[in-house]
């Protein structure tokens, strides 16, 4: 079975993102359409974590990000039951 | 409230007010632990879906084999015999995905509250912010194969009289926007967004049976077929398989996989 790869970018620690969203309880697709939103207001540059509790979520917002030509800095485990996904805004 | 074939998995709000005091009746609350503490429908358990879903499994979607599921329902209360009346905030894209995964493990009276609790806080009725003392219980879960579709049954399924049901929006469908390393679908699989399944503006609702009957008929699909919905995580294919299932559909299974399975995959065929 083709065997998805959930890969651990550990976000840097001198990294301080610019702004969170919280996206625990939601599912797709609303953890990216509403972390999508939120990254278009802001500045190009400026780094957007999401909080996560959906698994699918965690593989598919870097993914979809990345597929817009943002750049993923992190993708780690929070806890048992939560992630972080870090995406820095590569342009509008 | 509309009518539709199986009326009986849509709760309305005066029949769960009539019968929130019914020690057979279960409501769940299956948004995150926040939005339930801000408010829920008294007596309404907490259950957020993402307790659902197997962490360990390389299909990331997958819910919990039975003896892990039969521990989340247990802790939560629910017993083989309730009536389960699930609710949300929302379009029940939450509410619909537990209602799949009762489906898939044998739960026999489920249904979800028409309008939700927006629907419930629209008609002034109460609300609690109290958190639901919760007795643990014993839970029997017992895996029904034919309501959840593998990759493996996918590829069987393609190119017979299955309807291989893509509910993703026509940008997904077409590839013109990927959420996978590829763009694209399942080989002959129609394309139905879920949410034109949706009526209402202001309260969630879904559209009437005519309406929906007449939306899918129009993709080839009828009652008497065997469908498999998929989207990219298997949530919004929950979606729709309950809409299905509402509309009288037995012979459906959700490909929880979906295309974030199907579309990571280089050696599965796709099509734009």
């Amino acid at each position: 079975m083709a065997e998805l790869d959930l890969t651990v970018i550990p976000t840097p620690k001198e990294l301080a993102v610019d702004e969170d969203i919280d996206l625990r309880g939601e599912v797709c697709p609303y953890t990216f359409v509403k972390s999508k939103l939120q990254l278009e207001e802001m500045e190009v540059g400026q780094t957007l974590r999401l909080i996560l509790d959906h698994l699918p979520a965690v593989d598919n917002c870097p993914r979809s990000f990345k597929n817009e030509g943002q750049e993923i800095i992190g993708v780690q485990p929070i806890n048992d039951d939560e992630w972080e996904v870090v995406v820095r805004k590569l342009h509008d | 409230m509309p009518s539709y074939p199986n009326i009986d998995l849509l709760v309305s709000t005066d029949w769960l007010a009539a019968n929130l005091s019914n020690p057979s009746v279960k409501v769940v609350d299956s948004r995150g632990a926040p939005r339930y503490a801000e408010g829920h429908i008294p007596g309404a358990v907490n259950l957020p879906v993402a307790r659902l879903d197997d962490p360990t499994s390389p299909v990331r979607s997958m819910p919990h084999p039975a003896e892990r599921i039969a521990t989340v329902f247990g802790n939560a209360g629910l017993k083989n015999d309730d009536h389960i009346v699930i609710y949300d905030d929302g379009p029940a894209l939450m509410a619909s995905r537990l209602f799949w995964v009762l489906e898939l493990y044998g739960h026999q009276k489920v249904g979800i509250l028409d309008g939700g609790i927006t629907r419930w806080i629209a008609e002034n009725r109460d609300i609690s912010r109290e958190a639901t003392q919760v007795t643990a219980s014993s839970y029997t879960a017992t895996l029904q194969r034919n309501r959840l579709a593998t990759r493996d049954d996918v590829k069987a399924a393609i190119g017979t009289s299955s309807v291989l049901l893509d509910v993703r929006s026509p940008a997904e469908y077409t590839g013109a926007e990927a959420h996978s390393a590829r763009g694209g679908h399942i080989p002959g699989a129609r394309n139905v967004n879920w949410e034109q399944t949706l009526g209402g503006m202001n309260i969630p609702a879904f559209k009437t049976d005519k309406e929906l009957t007449e939306l899918y008929e129009g993709a080839g699909l009828s009652p008497d077929k065997t469908v498999i919905t998929y989207c990219q995580g298997g949530v919004r294919a929950a979606h729709s398989y309950y809409v299905l299932r509402l509309l009288g559909y037995d012979n459906v299974s959700n490909y929880t996989g979906s295309w974030g399975e199907w579309g990571n995959d280089p050696s599965l065929p796709a099509e734009k």
